[in-house]
């Protein structure tokens, strides 16, 4: 297997810089490997092959031009299908958008095109992100490459495979509660999601607009950091973009004295060897001079249930413009505007996002407004400020990411069930603050994710403590799928 | 039992949704898994605890009234299912 | 059975900023189907509303205007609903928390003052427009098709209490909100173009009943004189309801001008139930002391002021002072008009009276033409120095009007300035005298009626231009 796939982000710079590689040979490599292997995985729903090539030329000229060169320039990078790339069809993977071909780009978008970052492709989720296995899309489940009768996690399931089987050295995601840091666990690479508001929405197709955040797939932290360097900064078009963001995180600090928390919350129901794992992970770091003690953020415990009301019934708007009359699907027997709008909504939207239509819309119907919905807000706020206290103390809260390892495809048939797998990931969301999902073991030869949550807007903070740990645990990104 | 099938029904008309039987026979069940599940959240005390419609406070964020005229309005037209006269054409409103 | 009638109206004005509420496209009329629209406005995915801070100003001036209180912390609310003039599937609103409460307005209806109380004034986007094909009402059209062009144009949505009585009073009001949102230039309130749209809840009870009756939404309300019939026409369908024994639907019901009758709208398809929620993608408006005193500051003369302060400094009649101030453009330009030195009464009467009149019947406004206040001041000193007749002044003004000449140089070239002179006017008097020999008679048998035959006899000779004072004097003593 060609030995550029397992470069990292920013070992490419390096060599584009030392004129040791051109951008064409990568993006070629990278197109190959994921032109080879996309029957197999099924992660990208399209693929750039020449859009990439083009902009790879202009990088190869300024390289030529010995011109300097932005950071990550020339570096290939997947997309996530629910982010608008004018142009080129953006589905979200659901029918009800299969043949939507969007006239603007997202601020991400027009970032990574800024930096002459080659775009691979749009890579599958589950249908509006709403899933945590990509078993939901319209286009069929994608593979893990650890092991292809697993799940690789969702809903960027797409995004995380890419990087995790080579196909892509970076990759971008969407978190809403979760969607990228469980992925990112299950295919033993690093997601990350960013203080919300660090990265624009705009362009960003909403699932629920007060917790979705994009952020980067990466080998490592370093590329992770170098990627959330290009992708953020304040959007005028977004009117929840945060004003004041220092968007280099590139040159990470070294913190004399590391403080973590433990949520006991979160090793609380945990089977003996993942208890294990992270009890092995915690000594490390403790023989290492940092500092670990377990917490307690009791809030936590309604993350699940607060989750469940608060992304459905933004949801259940936000998807409400997907209605049959401007743009995407539409049931064109339909003799009347109401058989018109039902029926291709019905057709268009597959069962979970109809499941979480139906929740949102029952919550903020009249009479169960104040029960359901206000209340979920009201414990948002609690969770915040149980937030705010805990990092009065601690630098970065950890526990794992997922409860289980990767889990077979099909298992979780009850709805519910699934939404578990988020218990972990999703307090950051309704908090905004940032989190990330690194590689720290196996269980049963499956990848597992050490979860650190770090203050808001302490995003490089939260960066240069996992490269500490990073460092400490060492971790072999390599799976089995590399040598196919 | 939260949730029944006139409830979903209900639901389903005020989302724009239309469902078989058995469609809601399951969505009726999930739906009330899940509330019977978040009962959980009527213990939490919420007195005098403000709601956060945001996941951080912002405030006064605004555009300048300026015009800037959008360039692409045929390229929306090319994603419509079907246009006449430079407009969004839906099916007769009121059948009766 | 003696009926109240209480109606309360909503108002929705569209605020005359350069753009819409949430994106940058032109916020002005247009026939021209979807030419004003951008992927914002339509709903594409993925796109995200930013607030037009001058919207909210606009909104504060009407508030402080109609004696509001100005809400602190504001939010914009999301009204769930579907329809295909709502891109979004929801319109953005507000909903618990308006900018603007507890407000009032005083209306006068025959000598008869009354305080109608203004419940809330909240911003929010305007829906696009559908035009129904195969017939202009909604029920026969065979498809409709949809224009984005007024989707998110901002509106201002300004709701009265049930405090008013009649339909004269409803229309009282609408015409005081329309005459405020025009002083404070928010507004064109422009009714054929939908600048300014008005629904009505009516009700009726039984006079001396505190309880009100169960009320019905009347929409399409595009002119005073479809508020005035409509609600006329839905009072009386309410009263036979009642008297018949029958019970009023709550329900929202269409007036038709053409066969002015009111048409229920309901249909079955739509469950009312709007689920507003605080829209996550907007943040909150903070509104400060400071940022009130800024608005405050900028507040034109409204129109009471200024009535009051004609009454008082130009010593109008209360109803002269009425009637000047009714349009800005008319008030603006009668005080101009005044400070060139004319009289204010004099000037009152011409504006009101000949050049709106002549403005009307040609169908145009007073920008419109090339009449400034100088012109008009200037042609009114003529009359004053006697240079020349009210009813030549009248003569010239339309010339005035489509010109811009200035009164003195039409005088001067048509020689229509009034002849003083006594030799001149010595000589035609002899000769009307001498023609005149029976009527002159009369006179000298002491009929002085017969006097005024002779001074028009001279004045139609000078062609009007004899000064007629002048003309009498010179009269008794040729006669004696
Ligand atoms: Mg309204
Ligand atoms: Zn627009």
């Amino acid at each position: 297997m060609n030995d550029i796939l397992k470069l990292t982000a920013i070992e490419i710079s390096e060599k584009y810089k030392k004129k040791e590689l051109s951008c064409t040979e990568v993006t070629k490599a990278f197109l190959a490997r994921t032109i080879n292997t996309n029957k197999d995985l099924n992660s990208f729903v399209a693929i750039c092959e020449e859009t990439a090539l083009t902009t790879a030329k202009t990088v190869d000229e300024k390289i030529a031009r010995s011109q300097e060169l932005k950071l990550l320039e020339g570096v290939p990078i997947a997309i996530k299908d629910n982010m608008c790339t004018s142009g080129v069809r953006t589905t979200c993977c659901s029918k009800i958008l299969h043949n939507f071909i969007p006239s603007y780009d997202a601020t991400v978008i027009e970032k990574i095109k800024n930096n002459n970052m080659p775009i691979l492709g749009k890579t599958n989720m589950d249908e509006f992100a709403m899933g945590s296995s990509t078993e939901t899309s319209f286009f069929g489940s994608t593979k893990n490459p650890w092991d292809t009768k697993t799940v690789p996690g969702g809903s960027s399931g797409g995004s995380a495979v890419a990087v995790s089987a080579l196909q892509a050295p970076l990759a971008l995601g969407s978190d809403t509660g979760g969607s990228i840091r469980q992925p990112a666990s299950f295919c033993g690479i690093v997601g990350m999601k960013p203080t919300y508001g660090v990265v624009s929405r705009y362009g960003l197709i909403a699932f629920a607009s007060s917790l979705d955040q994009i952020g980067p797939f990466s080998k490592n932290i370093d590329d992770s950091a170098a990627l959330l360097s290009v992708i953020s900064g304040h959007d005028s078009k977004d009117s929840t973009s945060q004003t004041q963001i220092d968007t280099n995180y590139t040159k990470l600090d070294s913190l004399k004295e590391i403080k973590i928390g433990l949520p006991k919350e979160f090793f609380a129901n945990l089977d003996s060897k993942t208890k294990e794992l992270y009890q092995n992970i915690t000594n490390k770091l403790s023989n290492e001079g940092i500092i670990l003690e377990e917490t307690e953020l009791p809030s936590l415990e309604q993350g699940i249930s607060t989750y469940y009301i608060i992304a459905p019934a933004e949801a259940s708007s936000n998807l409400a413009r997907f209605d049959g009359v401007r743009y995407g699907y539409r049931n064109e027997q339909a003799k009347s505007l109401v058989d018109m709008m039902e029926l291709s909504r019905s057709e268009g939207f597959g069962a979970e996002v109809k499941r979480r239509i139906l929740i949102g819309t029952y919550v903020l119907s009249s009479g169960y407004y104040d029960a359901y919905y206000k209340k979920a807000q009201q414990v948002r706020t609690i969770m915040k400020n149980d937030f705010q206290k805990a990092f009065n103390n601690y630098d970065v809260l950890i526990s794992p990411t997922t409860p289980t390892p990767p889990f077979a495809f099909g298992s979780k048939s009850n709805p519910l069930e699934m939404y578990m797998n988020d218990i972990m990931t999703i307090p950051a969301n309704l908090a905004g603050i940032p989190a990330l999902s690194m590689p720290c073991g196996t269980v049963n030869d499956l990848p597992m994710g050490l979860h650190l949550m770090g203050n808001l807007l302490e995003d490089k903070k939260l960066f240069s403590i996992a490269k500490r740990i990073e460092t400490i645990l060492g971790f072999n990104l390599q799976n089995p799928y590399w040598e196919k | 039992m939260t949730i029944n099938k006139k409830t979903v029904e209900h639901l389903a008309k005020l989302s724009r949704l239309r469902f078989n039987d058995n469609e809601l026979l399951a969505f009726t069940k999930s739906l009330d898994d899940i509330f019977e599940y978040a009962k959980s959240l009527q213990q939490v005390n919420t007195e005098g605890i403000e709601p956060s419609a945001h996941a951080i406070p912002l405030q006064n964020v605004f555009k300048k009234d300026e015009i800037i005229t959008y360039k692409n309005i045929d390229k929306l037209f090319e994603n419509a299912p079907d246009v006449e006269n430079h407009s969004f054409k839906v099916p007769r409103i009121l059948t009766n | 059975m003696n009926w109240e009638i209480v109606i309360g109206l909503e108002i929705h004005a569209q605020m005359s900023s350069k753009s819409k509420l949430t994106c940058h496209c032109d916020a002005s009329f247009t026939n021209e189907p979807n030419t004003h629209i951008c992927p914002v406005c339509t709903g594409q995915p993925g796109m995200l509303p930013v607030v037009n801070k001058q919207v909210v100003e606009s909104a504060m001036m009407i508030g402080l205007a109609t004696k509001c209180q100005i809400r602190r912390h504001n939010e914009f609310a999301r009204k769930n609903y579907f329809y295909p003039d709502l891109p979004k599937g929801y319109q953005i609103s507000q909903y618990d928390k308006p900018i603007c409460e507890k407000g009032e307005l005083e209306v006068e209806v025959n000598g008869i003052k009354r305080t109608i109380g203004i419940t809330r004034v909240h911003m929010e986007e305007d829906a696009g427009k559908l035009v129904h094909a195969g017939s202009d009402n909604i029920k026969d059209a065979s498809y409709s098709l949809s224009d984005l062009n007024r989707s998110s144009v901002p509106l201002c949505e300004i709701v009265s209490e049930p405090d008013i009585r009649s339909a004269e009073e409803a229309v009282a009001y609408a015409q005081k909100i329309r005459q405020i949102v025009r002083y404070l230039g928010v507004c064109d309130g422009n009714m054929e173009e939908g600048s300014l749209r008005c629904d009505a809840n009516i009700s009726i009870r039984p006079k001396g009943q505190e309880k009100l009756g169960t009320k019905t939404e009347v929409k399409n309300l595009n002119s005073f004189k479809s508020i005035e019939k409509a609600i006329n026409i839905e009072v009386e369908r309410q009263i036979d309801i009642l008297e018949e024994g029958g019970e009023i639907v709550q329900e929202t019901r269409h007036y038709n001008e053409s066969t002015n009758s009111t048409k229920s709208m309901r249909s079955k398809e739509d469950a009312h139930d709007y689920r507003y929620f605080p829209d996550p993608d907007l943040v909150p408006i903070l509104i400060s002391d400071e940022w009130i005193l800024k608005v405050q500051g900028s507040l034109p003369e409204l129109p009471e002021e200024r009535k009051n302060r004609y009454i008082n400094s130009f010593s109008l009649s209360g109803y002269d002072a009425e009637v000047i101030t009714a349009e800005k453009e008319t008030a603006d330009f009668f005080e101009t008009t005044v400070s060139c030195g004319s009289k204010p009464k004099e000037t009152v009467n011409w504006i009101m009276s000949e050049i709106l009149g002549y403005l009307n019947q040609k169908g145009l406004t007073l920008s419109q033409t090339k009449l400034t206040p100088k012109l008009l001041a200037e042609l009114l000193l003529l009359i004053d120095k006697n240079t020349i007749s009210g009813k030549i002044a009248k003569t010239i003004l339309p010339e005035i009007i489509e010109t811009g000449e200035k009164a003195e140089n039409i005088v001067k070239n048509k020689g229509l300035a009034q002849v003083s002179d006594e030799g001149e006017l010595k000589i035609i008097i002899q000769s009307v005298i001498a023609e005149n020999a029976k009527v002159v008679e009369d006179i000298k048998s002491g009929n002085p009626k017969a006097m005024g035959f002779l001074v028009g006899q001279v004045m139609k000779r000078s062609g009007g231009k004899a000064n007629p004072g002048k003309v009498n004097e010179l009269l008794i003593l040729a006669l004696e």
